[in-house]
């Protein structure tokens, strides 16, 4: 009996330990291999791009990897980047700030109150299909040209990103962890710290992501519409001027602060994960 | 309200006190009628009537679809009957009951907190002081058998410990009513019996009033002092059957006692016309 249990689990087992092997040798290597290609590749595009450029296509349509090289290293010797760095991020920092708060609240009571949820949230998703850049210039006239009409396109954008994954992930909230903590005695402010935001960290880390470029696109739009300094304003100002290594030198720096705002989010998402691992 | 009670003869003080005191959940005349959108409307409870004493425990069966949950969801208040009326510790049930714990069949852990902060979260909801709270938490760690696992989320442990861990979260406030939807309804064989002792065993050290839905006999007649048979839909009480095996009782053996095997005859005789 025995002798016939081990000998049908031994091939299944030995199964087991090849392909554990196979994938612990595999992924390894894996990640140094797929960083490298990755390299590559954009080595690649950058080499064809310094090629084409001035030989397939004019050197003013789509500068070069050089000329936007030697216009970083210039804006930022002189200093001048730092301006328009500094303005765009408070911008969008205020703006995504904002819009994150707004989306979970109203998220959050109109994912609680079934009325509220019925009266308003028609009223939210006919507001949500008006293209919001058709805003920005009315946004521009109300707030004036500084910035608190950027942190004003931008907070709308972002509030709608949040408000639908909070409230969509409200439905998603286990009837029998709110009756347990209802029984405890839960408070309805204890049932949102201890129940409804620990739920929904998945649609809020994800709205979180998402808002960073979203709220950059409202920024960017805003200073397009119509502004004297940051980073949507220079690209905006330098295609005006032909100026096409101003415009991807811009265009780089508006998304490394893209970059560097979802790689906040993602270490934030380590932290608050760290219960599923 | 406490007796003084001759500790040498506690069974006929402990019946005498069950006689005096008022019943902790009182069921009277309870209907509960469901009006789906697309389906007519149903009874799915018709006149129940029954009572659970201070310190007894009591178990309802019944075919699946009978009601037995929703009679235990109206008791902790998550439904009101539409006719009739249920009281618990001598009040009229009327919004969620906060007196009583409840363990259902799902474990309904918070997946994001340990053990340890799973079982001490309604004692933060309670308001009670920390130093305390960790004094109840470590004990009642020890009470279900948990040492070692204090720090791991609910999905490191095995459904067994899962349970552990839910009874403890119920039993560390101390409720005078405890609920179980069929809390042992998904585990195998052996650790639903060694999870019997262990309810067994808390109840001992301090009866309480239990009210406790399964589809299994055999587990009603080891845990109770009288079942509730009910009746399929409308669910309705068909019998109530005193369980009258001595305490304290060895959820190993008991099942070899000829008593026990009456009994389950009894019960599945009855039973078995509701199927």
């Amino acid at each position: 009996m025995s002798v016939m249990q081990r000998s049908r689990q031994a091939p299944a087992e030995s199964a087991d330990i090849e392909a554990g092997a196979r994938a612990r040798s595999l992924r390894v290597p894996a990640t140094a291999w797929i960083a490298a290609g990755r390299l590559a590749i954009v080595l690649v595009l950058l080499v064809a791009w310094q090629l084409a450029s001035g030989r397939l296509v004019p050197a003013y349509l789509i500068s070069s990897p050089t000329a936007v090289a030697h216009r970083l290293y210039d804006l930022f010797a002189s200093g001048t980047a730092w301006a328009d760095i500094w303005i765009t991020t408070e911008e969008l920092v205020l703006g995504y700030a904002i819009g994150v708060v707004g989306g979970i609240a109203v998220g959050v009571a109109l994912g609680t109150s079934r009325i509220a949820a019925a009266l308003i949230e028609p009223l939210l998703a006919a507001l949500n299909s008006i293209p919001k850049i058709a805003l920005a210039p009315l946004f521009l006239l109300w707030f004036g040209i500084g910035l608190s009409s950027k942190v004003a396109i931008a907070a709308m954008t972002v509030f709608f990103v949040m408000f639908y994954n909070v409230y969509m992930g409200m439905g998603t909230i286990p009837n029998g962890l709110v009756n347990m903590l209802q029984i405890m005695g839960a408070s309805r402010r204890v049932m949102i710290r201890q129940l409804v935001l620990p739920q929904l960290t998945v649609p809020i880390l994800a709205g979180l992501k998402a808002g960073v470029s979203f709220a950059m696109i409202g920024v960017v739009v805003g200073e397009f519409v119509a502004a004297d300094k940051g980073l949507g304003y220079s690209v905006r100002n330098s295609t005006d001027l032909f100026d096409s290594p101003g415009v991807y030198a811009g265009i780089i720096l508006l998304m490394l602060l893209v970059l560097i705002g979802i790689g906040l989010v993602t270490l934030l998402e380590r932290r608050l994960l760290r219960w599923r691992r | 309200m406490s007796f003084a009670q001759p500790t040498n003869a506690p069974d006929t003080a402990s019946a005498r006190r069950r006689e005096s005191m008022e019943a902790s959940i009182r069921i009277v005349d309870v209907e509960q009628r469901f009006a789906p959108t697309n389906r007519p409307a149903f009874n799915a409870l018709e006149a129940v009537n029954f009572e659970i004493g201070p310190t007894e425990f009591c178990s309802i069966v019944g075919p699946s679809g009978c009601g037995k949950s929703t009679v235990l969801n109206m008791v902790a208040g998550f439904l009101q009957p539409t006719a009739g009326r249920i009281e618990a510790l001598g009040k009229p049930v009327t919004k969620v009951n906060t007196e009583l714990g409840y363990v259902t069949q799902d474990s309904n852990l918070l997946p994001w907190l340990t053990t340890a902060k799973n079982i001490e979260l309604p004692l933060k909801i309670r308001g009670y002081a920390k130093p305390e709270r960790e004094r109840l938490v470590a004990e009642w760690i020890e009470l279900v058998g948990l040492e070692g696992f204090e720090n791991s989320y609910p999905h490191q442990l095995s459904g067994g410990m899962q349970k552990r861990c839910a009874i403890a979260r119920t039993l560390v406030y101390d409720p005078e009513v405890l609920l179980l939807d069929e809390p042992f309804g998904a585990l195998d064989a052996i650790t639903k019996t060694v999870l019997q002792g262990v309810l067994l065993d808390l109840w001992s050290t301090k009866p309480r009033s239990v009210l406790f839905v399964t589809h299994d006999l055999n587990e009603a007649i080891t845990l109770s002092d009288k079942v509730v048979v009910m009746t399929k839909r409308p669910g309705t009480v068909k019998a109530i059957v005193p369980i009258d095996l001595p305490r304290p009782r060895n959820v190993y053996e008991i099942g070899s006692d000829p008593r026990f095997a009456e009994l389950h005859h009894g019960l599945w005789s009855l039973f078995k016309s509701e199927i």
